[in-house]
């Protein structure tokens, strides 16, 4: 088998992956509690049409649902009265919360995004996390009059891109140091709408799937560290159980698959054993 | 779709064993097989992310339950996270010929996440912001239907076993897994 080992290691993985989370001091942040996370859309001043718009929202959603290692699930859910200034008010009502999260259109980029040149950067998004989990989040569009990274000026791939990422801040995740991946920050060279294995693993990180559904928890983070604080002393809002983290539970079940497996086996060949001499006799005669 | 492919040193008999033993290998899992991107283009690669492993499987009757464990694991270039699988795999032996099975069965597919916490300084529009690594763990499971094939290589104490793991196969998560394994017979 020696000879197999320079094969094996030149096939070695040489990654580039570095997902991180939105935002300074997140590094325990969970996603958004609620399932699925609806999109609500406020088509105001939007420089594009709404279907054109709506279509570039459902194929980013797509993606985000496409992943195999993870349980999120996000759809459109329409249109919305709410306003940005209703969103993104210091003391954003109850309701405004409830209904969210939200995708907006600018027509005063940069004062909206907090300083984001009009010329370069077609959208941003944010959320909030008061309790380590997302609660509120919204996306902003650029329709800036004259400016160059205006969305309509963006062809129906690149605005699906540019609508995948933006939608990937608002579910938690921060920019990658990885080239490939759609949270990378510069998405000029980008022309396929896709997520790379960083992107997979950073939204899966943060909402894991877990099969068979509800037979060991929800997949949700377990806390580590040296801090060692247990998940209730940080979690005062709605949530799914913890996983251990661990796989112990994935064990059980796979020997229980074991034991069933071993049992149909075993009673298949005596099956066999005791119908195969009445087959066998009237040959031998 | 995800598929795992291994390289394994496994039993060979010319039907499945009626004693148990085990073997022990070296195998290759290529996670999620032509779903990822691997260029900035967004370009999607066919092999998927490709993970070393250590394998470990007891052959018992017509049965060839094997995890193989990813030990290296993944990690980013600035250690920021570490990614890791364990699939758990219970396929059923059906004899091809001498020493040359059919498997068919079901895997379970666990990649465990575990980050470095902390806060990294990255491009953001025009300038930089601080974002932060995961600090926790988090562990995705994954049950997948197997298809794969045994058979001798070197010897009688060598095989190479090619299992096909596919995970929710009529939904669109669906993702093809592929461990290809050689392993030694004990």
């Amino acid at each position: 088998m020696i000879r197999y080992l320079p094969v094996l290691l030149a096939i070695l993985p040489v990654s580039a992956s570095a997902f991180t989370i939105s935002g300074s001091g997140n590094s325990d942040l969970r996603g958004w509690a609620a399932d699925p996370v609806s999109f609500k859309l406020n088509p105001a001043g939007c420089s594009i049409d709404q279907a054109t718009l709506e279509q570039a929202i459902r194929d980013a959603l797509s993606l985000w649902n496409g992943v195999p290692t993870s349980r999120l699930s996000v759809e459109y859910g329409g249109t919305t009265t709410v306003s940005l200034a209703q969103a993104s008010a210091d003391s954003v009502s109850d309701e405004v919360v409830a209904q969210g999260p939200y995708i907006f259109c600018s027509t005063n980029f940069t004062a909206d995004s907090g300083g984001a040149p009009a010329d370069s950067v077609p959208g941003v998004g944010t959320f909030s996390s008061p309790a380590g989990q997302i609660v509120h989040g919204y996306l902003i569009l650029n329709s800036t009059s004259g400016g160059a990274a205006n969305i309509a000026e963006l062809s129906t791939t690149t605005l699906s891109i540019i609508m995948a990422h933006e939608l990937g801040h608002v579910l938690g995740l921060g920019h990658t140091s990885d080239t490939t991946a759609l949270m990378y920050y510069d998405a000029s060279a980008r022309t396929k709408l896709s997520l790379s294995q960083d992107d997979m693993d950073g939204i899966s990180y943060l909402y894991p799937r877990s099969e068979p559904s509800g037979a060991f928890g929800c997949g949700t983070l377990a806390a580590v560290g040296a801090a060692g604080k247990q998940w209730s002393d940080r979690n005062s809002g709605p949530r799914n159980p913890p996983s251990t983290g661990s796989g112990g539970a994935a064990a059980v079940s796979f020997f229980v698959m074991l034991a069933i497996l071993f049992l149909a086996t075993s009673i298949l060949k005596r099956s066999a054993k005791r119908t195969l001499p009445n087959r066998l006799s009237p040959i031998g005669q | 779709m995800t598929v795992i492919v291994g390289l394994s040193v496994l039993p060979f008999s010319s039907t499945a064993s009626a004693s148990p033993f085990f073997s022990m290998g070296l195998g290759v899992i290529f996670d999620q097989m032509g779903r990822s991107a691997n260029k900035n283009t967004g370009e999607k690669g066919l092999l998927g992310t490709i993970h070393p492993a250590l394998t470990v499987n007891l052959e018992w009757e017509s049965l060839k339950p094997g995890i193989a464990y990813t030990l290296l694991g993944k990690t980013g270039p600035d250690g920021s996270y570490k990614r890791r699988m364990l699939v758990l795999s219970v396929p059923y032996l059906f004899s091809l010929g001498e020493r040359t099975f059919l498997k068919v069965g079901a895997s379970y597919l666990l990649t465990f996440f575990s980050g470095a916490s902390g806060d990294v300084t990255l491009n953001n529009g025009e300038g930089t912001a601080v974002f932060s690594r995961p600090g926790q763990s988090s562990v995705a499971r994954n049950l997948a239907v197997d298809l794969g094939i045994s058979m001798p290589i070197i010897d009688q104490t060598i095989a190479l076993d090619l299992d096909f793991h596919c995970v929710a196969p009529a939904s669109s998560r669906r993702s093809l897994s592929t461990l290809v394994q050689l392993a030694y017979q004990f």
